[in-house]
């Protein structure tokens, strides 16, 4: 497991030997790292990274994993929080270049004040690299008047025997939800801190020990 | 005993008015029936008197006692003691029930509860409601069922004992047994005073709660009020009554047309 809090990281490359694991946790509560991160897994092993980020910064960092081995599967999580005028681009890519792998990719981004956030990356399944299996999930919640979100995931298939999925949302947190918790006399800003813990809160899983405790006190003190 | 005095309540949503001078007196303490056709406008006043966004007051006065209810936010109406179980709860992903309720209760009081106070009447409303206790660790309403969700309304109005509880078709996607469980939950609390107005289509959940006084809406107004025999003349006779006794009308609802949405990948904060 490799463990890198508040590093600025610029160049990183990763490889996954043949039926390794290899655990990477991020977490930036100053400094929003523009990094270029390469990761290569070979045959059966498994990239497993999250990404929590509570940094006030702009740049944009990059994540490609190179599924090269047959069985070679990788997992990644973001979710971060932009406030002031940070302005962040998380560029997450997943290239399939063997059969029967898999990439599972979650980023979930909370854009306030008048920061930007801006999920980009493209999962491409390879011609030949039957039965492999990509996902994307992004979603940036637009928090206050003048923050943008946007997300754009690409999925570039090239063979038929896969299983592919993708989704993206951007919005407001919905009008609705905040009018049921307004209407229990939960006030305006708790109801948004409650709404908005929710889409955070998972990333947590990938946490444990004090880095776990204080990205849960990020999270819950964050609004 | 606090009254809600509603006079000549005008509503717009969207653009197109709903309601169109509604007046009505409900006491706390005594249940009030409001019955009336699909699409006259029932729910448009629970929900403008709760308070919601879409809803735009554009003439009249809204009072509990001596407070202007039209004056306050959506949870000062609530911690005023306004309550609105809705016909379709919303699903909140990521929001834990329980957090949900014990910041629901403690915007009631001065300090916090204790975490075992909380708890303890907590597990006294989900039995009571038949809700397993399992359920407060889940997201707020996300893969309950119809039924469960109605339940899960009354059981917020258990713990936040509100002064007047409006009742948004709470019988429909009930079960029998439910339906026994929500109804016998409305006799206890009418039994502590509080008040309620009541919105259904069927007699059978009146019959269960023995409302005091009945108000027919129609055209957006009050068009008549009374006692619980308009609740029999209307389940026997339908609503012709309206138009043949009173000589009111009654207007047929639009048909609604949905030409679909489309998903959204970029938002700027407005």
């Amino acid at each position: 497991m490799l463990t890198l809090v508040d590093e600025n990281i610029k160049d990183l490359d990763l490889v996954v030997g043949e039926g390794e694991t290899c655990m990477l946790r991020l977490a930036s509560f100053t400094v929003f790292p523009s990094a270029n991160i390469r990761v290569k897994v070979k045959k059966g092993g498994t990239f497993d990274g999250a990404f929590a980020d509570f940094s006030r910064g702009n740049g944009r960092f990059s994540l490609v994993v190179e599924l090269l081995g047959e069985g070679a599967n990788a997992s990644w999580h973001y979710a971060g929080i932009g406030n002031g005028d940070s302005n962040k681009t998380i560029d997450t890519s997943a290239e399939h270049l063997s059969p029967l792998t898999k990439a599972d990719i979650a980023q979930y981004g909370i854009a306030m004040e008048q920061s930007r956030m801006t999920f980009i990356g493209t999962s491409h399944i390879h011609e030949h690299m039957a039965r492999s299996s990509t996902s994307q999930k992004e979603k940036v919640i637009v928090f206050d008047k003048g923050a943008v979100g946007k997300c754009s995931p690409i999925l570039r298939i090239d063979e038929n025997d896969v299983e592919a999925s993708h989704s993206a949302i951007v919005g407001k947190l919905s009008d609705e939800h905040l009018f049921y918790m307004l209407s229990r006399g939960i006030d305006l800003p708790t109801a948004k801190r409650l709404l908005t813990l929710g889409y955070l809160k998972p990333v947590l899983a990938h946490y444990d020990g004090e880095l776990g405790e204080r990205i849960k006190e990020c999270i819950e003190g964050g609004f | 005993m606090a009254t809600l005095h509603i006079e000549n309540l005008h509503v717009k949503v969207g653009g197109k008015e709903i309601l169109k001078g509604v007046t009505l007196d409900v006491q706390e303490g005594r249940t009030t029936a409001l019955v009336g056709p699909n699409g006259h406008g029932k729910s448009t006043l629970l929900l403008s008197l709760m308070g919601h966004p879409n809803y735009e007051v554009t003439e009249g006065k809204v009072f509990l006692d001596d407070v202007d209810v039209l004056a306050l936010s959506v949870d000062q109406r609530s911690k005023l003691g306004l309550f609105l179980a809705m016909q379709y709860p919303s699903e909140i992903p990521g929001v834990n029930s329980a957090d949900f309720l014990k910041a629901a209760m403690n915007v009631r009081r001065d300090k916090p509860m204790s975490l075992f106070q909380f708890y303890s009447k907590m597990q006294t409303a989900y039995k009571e409601m038949g809700i397993p206790f399992e359920m407060s660790t889940r997201n707020l309403n996300e893969g309950f069922s119809g039924g469960e969700k109605k339940r899960n309304e009354i059981l917020q109005l258990k713990l936040l004992e509100p002064r007047l509880a409006m009742l948004d078709e709470i019988d429909s996607g009930l079960d029998v047994d439910a339906l026994q469980v929500v109804s016998a939950a409305i006799r206890d609390e009418q039994k502590k005073g509080r008040g309620f107005l009541v919105v259904s289509h069927y007699a059978r959940l009146y019959d269960l709660i023995s409302p005091d006084d009945v108000a027919v809406m129609v055209n957006g107004r009050i068009a008549v009020t009374g006692g619980p025999e308009l609740i029999k003349k209307i389940d026997t006779q339908g609503y012709e009554w309206i138009k043949t006794e009173l000589g009111i009308p009654v207007e047929k609802e639009d048909a609604l047309i949905s030409i679909g949405t489309c998903a959204t990948r970029e938002a700027i904060g407005k």
